[in-house]
């Protein structure tokens, strides 16, 4: 490969962004298993309360973040696998953030709302 | 094999992940290609056609079946954690807007809580919810695994295998029990 370095980072910081958002994820999983078997949601006033907290609907919209970040990544990575033609995998990747961005979006909608 | 299968198959390998390409063969020539005739050097596997062709031997000209088995349920574990990591993520992402759409209707109002637990008690929603959750589980277990492969934790051979049967085992099991207690 001739490439000639120049001072970008080639994927250190993608690779970096899928690490760390795998560890909030990882951690929030444990939370939120904790939460809700402390809790024990059964109806909607319950299940309401406890996205209503402060420290989960912070730790829920942390959650997302990293949700965004992560899939980005990792569908970057599968369609620069198999998806070769320039014009198509720059379309895909275009809609790939755009649904992402869009479902963040969506998520704060629904974590403030409530 | 007919030629088109066999074309068939060399997608397959190029379809795995780069990582599962590098674990099916470490530092091993292609052993799963049992070409007995040709010796390696003289170009078995990819690219190799014309290296054969300009030898001198004729018997050596003649093309011969490569016979690589690369199901993913034929793959080394390691591979198979991986192959499987890659489309539990994307399957993840595909039902992102489901699920988002799911837990909207569930914080909406009383009603629409309702309706969205009619939703999930349809068999084929559950269905897919315990699928979705088999590949967030697993989803979870390689990519814990693959963190410790980051710090050199778990890289040899007997490990790298040992792990993938507890990724592979314990997301099955997960799934089984919390599938059990979320939906059922």
């Amino acid at each position: 490969m001739n490439r000639i370095v120049v001072g970008a980072h080639y994927g250190l910081s993608g690779w970096l962004v899928q690490r760390v958002s795998a560890i909030v994820m990882a951690l929030y999983t444990l939370a939120f298993v904790l939460a809700v078997a402390a809790a024990k949601p059964m109806d909607h006033a319950q299940w309401k309360a406890l996205f209503s907290q402060g420290w989960m609907r912070f730790a829920t919209l942390l959650f997302f973040v990293s949700l965004l970040l992560h899939a980005w990544v990792g569908m970057r990575d599968i369609l620069m696998d198999y998806i070769k033609p320039t014009g198509w995998r720059l379309a895909l990747q275009i809609v790939v953030v755009l649904v992402l961005v869009g479902a963040a979006g969506w998520a704060v909608e629904i974590l403030w709302r409530t | 094999m007919s030629r088109m299968l066999r074309a068939r198959k060399g997608t397959v390998r190029a379809l795995l992940p780069t990582r599962a390409r590098f674990i099916v063969h470490p530092n091993k020539p292609p052993t799963r290609c049992y070409n007995f005739e040709l010796p390696i050097a003289a170009g078995v596997g990819r690219g190799g056609e014309s290296k054969v062709r300009d030898m001198p031997d004729a018997s050596l000209n003649k093309k011969r079946p490569l016979w690589y088995n690369l199901s993913p349920f034929n793959l080394p574990l390691p591979g198979l954690v991986s192959i499987l990591h890659r489309i539990s993520g994307a399957a993840l992402f595909f039902l992102l807007l489901w699920l988002l759409y799911l837990l909207d209707g569930s914080l909406a109002s009383a009603e629409r809580f309702e309706a969205i637990r009619q939703t999930i008690a349809h068999p084929l929603a559950r269905l897919v919810l315990l699928g979705l959750l088999w590949a967030f589980l697993h989803h979870l277990c390689a990519g814990i695994r693959y963190l410790f492969l980051d710090i050199d934790k778990g890289v040899e051979l007997a490990p790298a295998r040992a792990t993938s049967v507890v990724v592979l085992v314990v997301s099955l099991v997960l799934t089984a029990v919390l599938g059990w207690r979320l939906l059922w």
